[in-house]
């Protein structure tokens, strides 16, 4: 016989990672929140998954009018301490993109907590250049009619106080602070080009270039030149209570990055707040694949040794 | 104690629906383990009998001797009670074990009766739901029977009755003739769970009613209810019992919490199967997403006489968010198959509806589509009775042509049968 009703439950755990935010609901026993019926727990998507703590913790998820998720996301840690994070996000009209953002943000990731006193920044940008590589040598299937493989990547790396990024594409980083989300990094489009060349942003958006990447990494940037792209590189200052967040066009198209996190509900850990605006991305209509990665930056206490920026 | 659960729950169901959508329908099938007797409490038979004007002679001759041949198969610690009614209803022989001199005391008052007076079915249904209700420790079965039309009730009285009765008994129901209401009969088994039949002629009573003591003597696991836990902002559209027959329990929903309904099925025989259709409306998820979108459960009284609950991680009712259109377009196997056979049910009764009102080209467009439909599923058994109606020319096309000799206890044979349905094949899609 199974459980009489009647008899007292043990006590289940609060629900996490569903729409009804931190404390709402309760995992029913089943992996199932017992208040929005949202699975609870899901299979890890992520390679970097063993990694995610309260401090640290990634989501992707792919849009709607995608049959597979071309964003990729990836977090690590290093043994002194500091926080790896990347997003990739690989060109829709390129071959096997879904699989060319997924290696791209292994490798790097494999690159940014590899032990050694290299700098931040120059491991970041280390991790970019292997990250391209990599794509290169494994994805050598060509599709005709489809661009070669291609991917966005940003890499970043989070200390007390301390974040480095080294990026090629449109995938960015912010840091959250008090005062709002500050954007680190800028991104390889057209949009940006011709802004920057001083046309108005909204009319840059409303051009049928639009969506067009200046510069990627994989076959698809080098396979005419031989060369190898240069990402590139930012550190920055942050406040010792701030986040590092990367994330894909996915999110940043939707809005504003600052409200989006201003938006959330409080008390977010860094795992559930990329879950949260993953799907709020996609709740307010996000057509594309969105990949957010969230870091809080560690406290001075935290750090073990090993090389700083 | 055994270790196994007494009742099985399985979900039929396409969980992937398309962006946006928010309708997930499932089909529920819920088998009584074969052992599930240890739950078992004795049965208390209620026998519910017309002793109107009209029953006079052979039919009140015929129901007394259907009525010795039920109570003949029972034994304490089986019960019964006899109730009468014509415009107004009396307690025969009042709740009491079915020892032979009670038996016997039965049948003798039962002989004693005259028929007179005239039709108030709530009347009878009322009273024998109170003598129900005293005895909640029991399986509460009533027994049916009547040849006429419910005229002596105030309009709505009949209907309120069923609502106060639902739940509190089972009830097969029995049209003695040709003089009776298909509709209304239907309406009372359908509120009670039963089954309703013709008996064409009363020599058929006894073994019609034999058959429903052995059945329900069989039903011995009681109080069984189909739970339903939905999520917050979700809506039950539907629940509805599919198989064996078809019966909407929607209206019969008794909040249990906030997100919790049951309905009520009445006691089950172990082995015994049912198929229950349920929809829910959910709110949107996003693409990847996976929620419950209703976990029912069985809930029946043990053998210690509390609640227990059974779940079955089969028999959760998912929806997932897919853009793959070849994924949220497939129907469900099951679920299509009782789509269908609700969709003859309402072919055969609109179809009788609109021969009955002198309506010959909807009858004819009504019915042909039921033969087609019942010709599409293979269900013989529906088209032979059809074909007691109609003259068949093409089954596939559902073109048919309506008898002029039709025997009017055939017509109503078909409309009672056409709530009963085919059960959907099993196994793996192909």
């Amino acid at each position: 016989m199974s459980d009489p009703a009647r008899s007292s439950e043990p006590p289940r755990p609060p629900a996490t990672g569903c729409p009804c935010g931190p404390g709402a609901g309760r995992d029913d026993g089943e992996g199932y929140c017992n208040r929005c019926g949202h699975r609870l727990r899901p299979a890890p998507p992520l390679r970097a998954d063993p990694h995610s703590g309260p401090d640290l913790g990634a989501w992707t998820q792919v849009g709607p009018r995608h049959p597979d998720n071309q964003d990729a996301v990836a977090i690590g840690r290093r043994a002194d301490g500091a926080l790896a994070l990347v997003v990739c996000d690989g060109v829709s009209s390129s071959a096997a993109a879904a699989q060319a953002a997924t290696a791209a943000a292994t490798v790097a990731c494999d690159v940014l907590v590899t032990p050694g006193g290299q700098p931040d920044a120059e491991r970041a940008a280390a991790a970019v250049r292997a990250a391209h590589r990599a794509v290169v040598q494994q994805l050598t299937r060509r599709e005709p009619g489809r661009d070669p493989p291609g991917t966005t990547i940003v890499a970043a790396l989070a200390r007390p106080g301390m974040v480095a990024v080294a990026w090629i594409g449109d995938s960015r980083a912010y840091l959250l602070e008090a005062g709002g989300a500050r954007l680190l990094t800028r991104d390889d489009s057209w949009v940006a080009a011709v802004v920057d060349a001083g046309m108005p942003e909204a009319e840059a958006r409303r051009a049928p270039q639009a969506h067009a990447l200046l510069r990627c990494i994989g076959p698809l940037e080098s396979e005419d030149t031989g060369e190898e792209p240069e990402p590139g590189v930012v550190t920055a200052q942050a406040h010792a209570a701030a986040r590092l967040l990367l994330c894909s066009d996915g999110l940043w198209g939707v809005g504003e990055v600052g409200d989006l996190v201003a938006a959330t509900p409080p008390g977010l850990d860094a795992p559930d707040l990329a879950r949260e605006l993953v799907r709020r991305a996609l709740a307010a209509g996000g057509t594309d694949d969105v990949a957010v990665a969230v870091a809080d930056l560690p406290f001075a206490g935290d750090e073990t040794g090993g090389a700083g920026p | 104690m055994s270790t196994v659960d007494a009742f099985a729950l399985e979900a039929f169901q396409n969980p992937h629906l398309a962006e946006g959508a928010d309708r997930v329908d499932a089909i529920v099938t819920v088998t009584a383990h074969p052992s599930a007797a240890a739950a078992a409490r004795p049965l208390l038979l209620g026998i519910v009998v017309d002793r109107s004007r009209s029953m006079a002679g052979e039919r009140l001759t015929a129901a007394t001797a259907a009525v010795e041949a039920a109570l003949d198969l029972l034994e304490p610690p089986a019960a019964f009670f006899l109730v009468a009614f014509s415009h107004e209803a009396e307690v025969v022989v009042a709740p009491t074990p079915a020892t032979p001199e009670h038996r016997g005391v039965a049948v003798a008052r039962l002989r004693a009766l005259e028929a007179d007076g005239g039709t108030a079915m709530a009347t009878g249904l009322a009273l024998a739901g109170r003598l129900f209700a005293a005895h909640p420790d029991r399986i509460p079965q009533a027994l049916f029977l009547t040849d006429g039309k419910d005229e002596h009730d105030p309009p709505g009285v009949l209907a309120a009755v069923l609502d106060d009765c639902a739940g509190v008994f089972r009830c097969d129901c029995w049209g003695v003739g040709t003089d009776w209401q298909v509709g209304e009969v239907q309406a009372i088994a359908g509120a009670l769970l039963g089954r309703a039949a013709i008996v064409p002629e009363p020599t058929g009573m006894a073994a019609a009613f034999r058959a429903a003591v052995d059945a329900a003597a069989a039903r011995v696991v009681g109080d069984v209810r189909l739970r339903l836990w939905t999520p917050v902002g979700a809506e039950v559209l539907a629940c509805k019992q599919v198989s064996p027959a078809i019966a909407d329990l929607s209206g019969q929903a008794l909040a249990v919490g906030p997100q919790v309904r049951e309905y009520r099925t009445g006691a089950w025989a172990p082995g015994e199967s049912r198929d229950f259709a349920v929809a829910v409306r959910v709110r949107p998820g996003l693409v990847g997403e996976e929620l419950l979108a209703a976990r029912p459960s069985i809930v029946f009284v043990g053998r210690d006489g509390a609640d227990q609950e059974v779940r079955s991680a089969a028999g959760r009712v998912l929806a997932t968010w897919t853009g793959d259109a070849s994924l949220s377009a497939r129907l469900d196997r099951q679920v299509a198959h009782y789509a269908g056979q609700e969709e003859l049910a309402e072919a055969i009764h609109g179809g009788l509806a609109r021969r009955e009102a002198g309506d010959q080209a909807g009858a004819v467009q009504l019915l042909g589509n039921a033969v087609r439909l019942a010709h599409e599923a293979g269900d013989s058994a529906v088209t032979d009775r059809l074909r007691r109606v109609v003259d068949v020319l093409d089954p596939a096309t559902g073109t048919v042509r309506l008898r002029h000799a039709v025997a009017q206890a055939d017509a109503m044979d078909l409309e009672l049968e056409s709530t009963t349905t085919r059960r959907a094949r099993r196994g793996r899609p192909s």
